[in-house]
Order: structure tokens, then C-alpha cells, then sequence
């Protein structure tokens, strides 16, 4: 018989008054570390509040970078990690199904729930001092995306900066247990894209998924490899010279306009 | 902020440091701090607000932690609020910052980095061995807001004792610590304001003063003298706040991450 060991991750969002819930387990098996997620999160409203919210999702993102088991991260009086349990191997998808199926019927799904994309994304531009070079949600048949008026079907893209000739259509992915389904979404968002500006004359434009930091090596090679035949480059923004790349490609390209 | 039997507190740059003489109304429990201290955390609630307090702290962390946050206030770096506790077993409170994480690498881009500048040069000039991922908190406000940084905890400071201020010059601590994911340019270039500030602070003489004897009264754990020397020292630091900064970085770089 195998062993396995969980260790439950609760989010207490009042310390004062001891009141936890179980947000995560991290798991070690013979498959390695990992983390599952609890099925639903507790509302807002439950929780405190807003503030508590938006921390609760980072700490799930934060989460997904967990890799060791025994030595967890601090994150603050909100978290604490359980001490290990554990549990025969066979019988721990069984358990963590029951530890984890929380709060509201499975087929509630708040997947979409957390951080929008695009706020992280912008996020991190005004951070990075570019955010008056960069627009948000690109739109086709307006403003600089009026070349593409005929293909109205398109979906909105998170950002862009356009300058006279060339144009930047970016969508920011990162950490979150809702990854596959953004990158999904992403993929889909631009491969659209990608043939409509084949198709019709306009602007020199080039797609862009941007990994905001801490998205780990293994979804960023997935992002690549996804996006690959969208013609989309993907930037992680941790590798200085593909940042430094990246935002300096902004600021030329807004810029441009300017003189222009 | 209530004051028990007519104590006294200091407003400082539109914030005021209290003293309490009595002990927290209650005590709630303890806080689950990962604290490499020997202090004891706890979380206390007064008038509704929650406070983390540490106690069986020594005079020298006291002292670095009251001339510390007097000095945030007016050099503008994100601290929360704060009181000294002064009953048998003196302490330090600081505000629990309302959902807020410990500082992540992961984050570091996107933190307001004029905050994470600020908590630089106030470390370069208060001599502040003891900033690692605990001792920076981080508020998400929503939308796209950079994450806002606070600074806390400067008990390991050597700002706490006057003359091992006076003994480390214009010197920065061998043994200061570094944030990781933190750049250096990007403090480099977010911290014009508060050496601005600094320096024009460095020219201040009758308000450093006017602090250092402050924290001498507020803490009763400073003489005389040494708010003297703290005032030198202090303005010292304050004029060549732009050097310690690169000293510091210099330092912690080299050394790398805790």
C-alpha cells in the first residue's frame, strides 16, 4: 500500500476570531507535490469583504506555486497551512473529494470568479510605468481597429497600443487554478485574430500573451506551445531582456504615433 | 486612539504615536507570524481595531521602532498605525493592515514601486538588518491599483541605540537583507521623492530635534545625551541619504536574498 499525505490550507479572514475555511490541500503522492483547489470559494460576503476576496485570490494564485510539501510558505495571519495527514494512496482522490467539494453544488461553478485578466494586466503596465501607452479592449471596426470592420464577429482583446503603422494586441495570462481555461479562451481569442489579419490589409500588427510574474516554467511552455500556431509571442515577463524587449517594443510603437 | 490616564501622544506629520499604560482590553489569541524574533506576537483588539503587539521586546527595539516609525511618517513611507504599550511588560502595536499578504517575489512587479523604494531608503538610513519577505506586507485595493507595500517591523534597526548609531557612520549594516524580486533599478528610479524629502528633513534641524526628544519622552528609554547624538546621527544619515541607498544596495545585493 502506498502512502500519500494532504495538508489543508485554510484562509482565516479575521484572526481575531479564529473562524477558517479550507481553501486548498497540498498534496504529496507519488506523483509529486501539487495542489488541489476546494471546488467553491466562500462569498464575499461571508469572508468580510472585498479586501478579503481580492486576497483570497492571490493567495490562490501564490498557491499554485507551491512545490515543496514540508516547506510551505509564510503568506501572512490569513493562512495556515494544516500539519500533514496521512492517507493510503488509493483512498486520497476519494478524500480530497470530500474535503474539497465545498460551499455550493458542483455544477455552481465560480471559475470566472477573481482578479480579472485584464485589471492584473494593467496592473503590472502602470507598475512598469507604460500604462499611458497601452489602451484597453480592442475592439474591431473602431478607432484603430477599424480596418477590420468587416470581421465584426471578433472578440474584444484586453490591450493594445497602436501607433500609425504597426499595432500590438496583448492578453495577459498568469498564475491562477483557472489557467487551462484562460489559456483556452486566449488561444482561441487570438487565433481569430490571427487569420482575420491575414485576410485584410492594415496595420503591421503583432499578438502578444503576456505571462505576469511567478507563472511557472511548465504554463509558460504550455503557452507557447498552445499559442504557437496563433503566430502569438509569448513574453514572460520575469526574463528581463524578453520585459525589457517587450515594453520598450510599447513605448516605440506608441511613441511612433506621437511623432507622427 | 483613546488615551488611558491622561498619557500623552505625539502628532507627528498628521499621525500620532500614542502611549498606552494599560493592557490590551483583550486578548484575542496568537497570531500565526512565521517572526524570526524573540518577540511575542499577539493579536489585541482596541475600540473595535485589531492590533498585532509585540512584547517582551528590549529597549533597543523599542527605541528603533518609535524613532523608526516617527521617521516613516515624515519621509511618507506606507506604515501602519501604531502604539507603544507601556505596562509591565512593555511592547510595540502595530495595526493589523486588513488583508494583507506577506510580500512574494511573484508580486514584486507588480507592487507600487515607489512604496518598495521608500521602505529602501528608509532601511539604508535607519540601519535596518532585519527586511525579509515577513516584514513588508502587501494590500491588493482592486482594479489597477499596484499593490500597495507597507512597511513594518523595524526593531532590528540600529537606530535603536545611539551609540552603535554613532559607531556605524555613514556606514550601512554589513548584515542588511534583500527582498527578492526586487530590481535595482527600479528602486533606483522610484526614489527621487523621498531623498527629496530626506533632504530637505536633513536641513530641518529644530524638527529633528524635536522628534528624537519625542521618542526620548514617548519611549522613556532615551537620556538626554542621547537624543543629542540620535539628532546628529540622524541628520547625518538624513544629508547622505542618497549614498546610503547605494551602500545599501551594494551590500544587499551582494549578499543576495534571505
Amino acid at each position: 500500500m502506498t502512502s500519500a499525505a494532504y495538508r489543508l490550507v485554510h484562509f482565516s479572514p479575521d484572526p481575531a476570531t479564529g473562524i477558517k475555511y479550507p481553501i486548498a490541500a497540498l498534496v504529496s503522492s507519488s506523483a509529486g507535490t501539487r495542489v488541489e483547489f476546494v471546488s467553491h470559494l466562500p462569498d464575499a460576503r461571508c469572508i468580510g469583504g472585498a479586501d478579503r476576496m481580492r486576497a483570497l485570490h492571490r493567495v490562490q494564485q501564490r498557491l499554485t506555486r507551491v512545490s515543496s510539501f514540508s516547506q510551505v510558505p509564510s503568506f501572512g495571519p490569513y493562512v495556515t497551512f494544516d500539519t500533514p495527514h496521512d492517507v493510503p494512496e488509493e483512498n486520497l482522490a476519494a478524500l480530497l473529494r470530500k474535503l474539497l467539494t465545498l460551499y455550493a453544488p458542483p455544477h455552481l461553478s465560480d471559475a470566472d470568479t477573481g482578479p480579472r485578466r485584464k485589471s492584473e494586466g494593467m496592473k503590472w503596465f502602470t507598475a512598469m510605468g507604460v500604462s499611458r501607452f497601452v489602451q484597453r479592449g480592442f475592439r474591431p471596426g473602431t478607432g484603430p481597429g477599424m480596418f477590420l470592420k468587416n470581421i465584426p464577429a471578433l472578440e474584444k482583446v484586453s490591450h493594445y497600443t497602436a501607433g500609425v503603422h504597426s499595432l500590438m494586441l496583448m492578453e495577459p495570462i498568469f498564475a491562477r487554478p483557472q489557467f487551462e481555461k484562460d489559456l483556452k479562451d486566449v488561444a482561441r481569442r487570438l487565433a481569430a485574430y490571427a487569420l482575420a489579419i491575414s485576410q485584410v490589409s492594415g496595420p503591421h500588427t503583432q499578438l502578444y500573451a503576456y505571462a505576469l510574474p511567478g507563472l511557472s516554467p511548465k504554463h509558460i511552455n504550455e503557452a507557447r506551445r498552445i499559442l504557437d500556431f496563433t503566430h502569438t509571442k509569448v513574453v514572460n515577463v520575469d526574463i528581463p531582456r524578453e520585459r525589457d524587449d517587450f515594453l520598450g517594443t510599447i513605448r516605440e510603437v506608441a511613441q511612433a504615433s506621437l511623432v507622427d | 486612539m483613546t488615551d488611558l490616564g491622561g498619557n500623552i501622544g505625539f502628532d507627528f506629520a498628521h499621525q500620532r504615536l500614542d502611549v498606552i499604560e494599560a493592557k490590551f482590553l483583550q486578548k484575542t489569541g496568537v497570531v500565526p507570524v512565521n517572526n524570526r524574533s524573540r518577540a511575542l506576537f499577539m493579536l489585541d483588539i482596541r475600540d473595535g481595531e485589531q492590533y498585532v503587539v509585540k512584547r517582551g521586546i528590549d529597549a533597543t527595539d523599542i527605541v528603533a521602532e518609535a524613532l523608526g516609525w516617527l521617521l516613516s511618517q515624515e519621509l511618507g513611507v506606507r506604515t501602519p498605525r501604531a502604539m507603544l504599550v507601556s505596562d509591565d511588560s512593555p511592547g510595540w502595536a502595530s495595526h493589523l493592515v486588513q488583508a494583507a499578504l506577506n510580500w512574494d517575489q511573484a508580486d514584486a512587479a507588480l507592487c507600487n514601486p515607489v512604496d518598495v523604494a521608500n521602505i529602501f531608503v528608509l532601511d539604508a538610513i535607519v540601519g535596518n538588518t532585519d527586511r525579509h519577505h515577513d516584514n513588508v506586507l502587501v494590500c491588493d485595493e482592486g482594479g489597477t491599483t499596484p499593490l500597495l507595500v507597507h512597511s513594518i517591523d523595524l526593531g532590528n534597526s540600529r537606530i535603536g541605540h545611539a551609540l552603535g548609531l554613532v559607531e556605524l557612520g555613514l556606514d550601512v549594516p554589513a548584515d542588511s537583507q534583500f527582498l527578492r524580486g526586487v530590481e535595482r533599478t527600479t528602486i533606483e528610479n522610484h526614489a527621487a521623492a523621498i531623498l527629496a524629502r530626506a533632504g530637505l528633513l536633513a536641513k530641518d534641524r529644530s524638527r529633528m530635534v524635536a522628534l528624537c526628544y519625542e521618542a526620548g519622552r514617548l519611549t522613556r528609554l532615551i537620556t538626554a545625551d542621547e537624543q543629542k547624538l540620535f539628532t546628529e546621527q540622524l541628520l547625518l544619515r538624513l544629508e547622505n541619504a542618497e549614498k546610503l541607498l547605494s551602500d545599501h544596495l551594494d551590500v544587499t545585493l551582494s549578499r543576495g536574498a534571505p
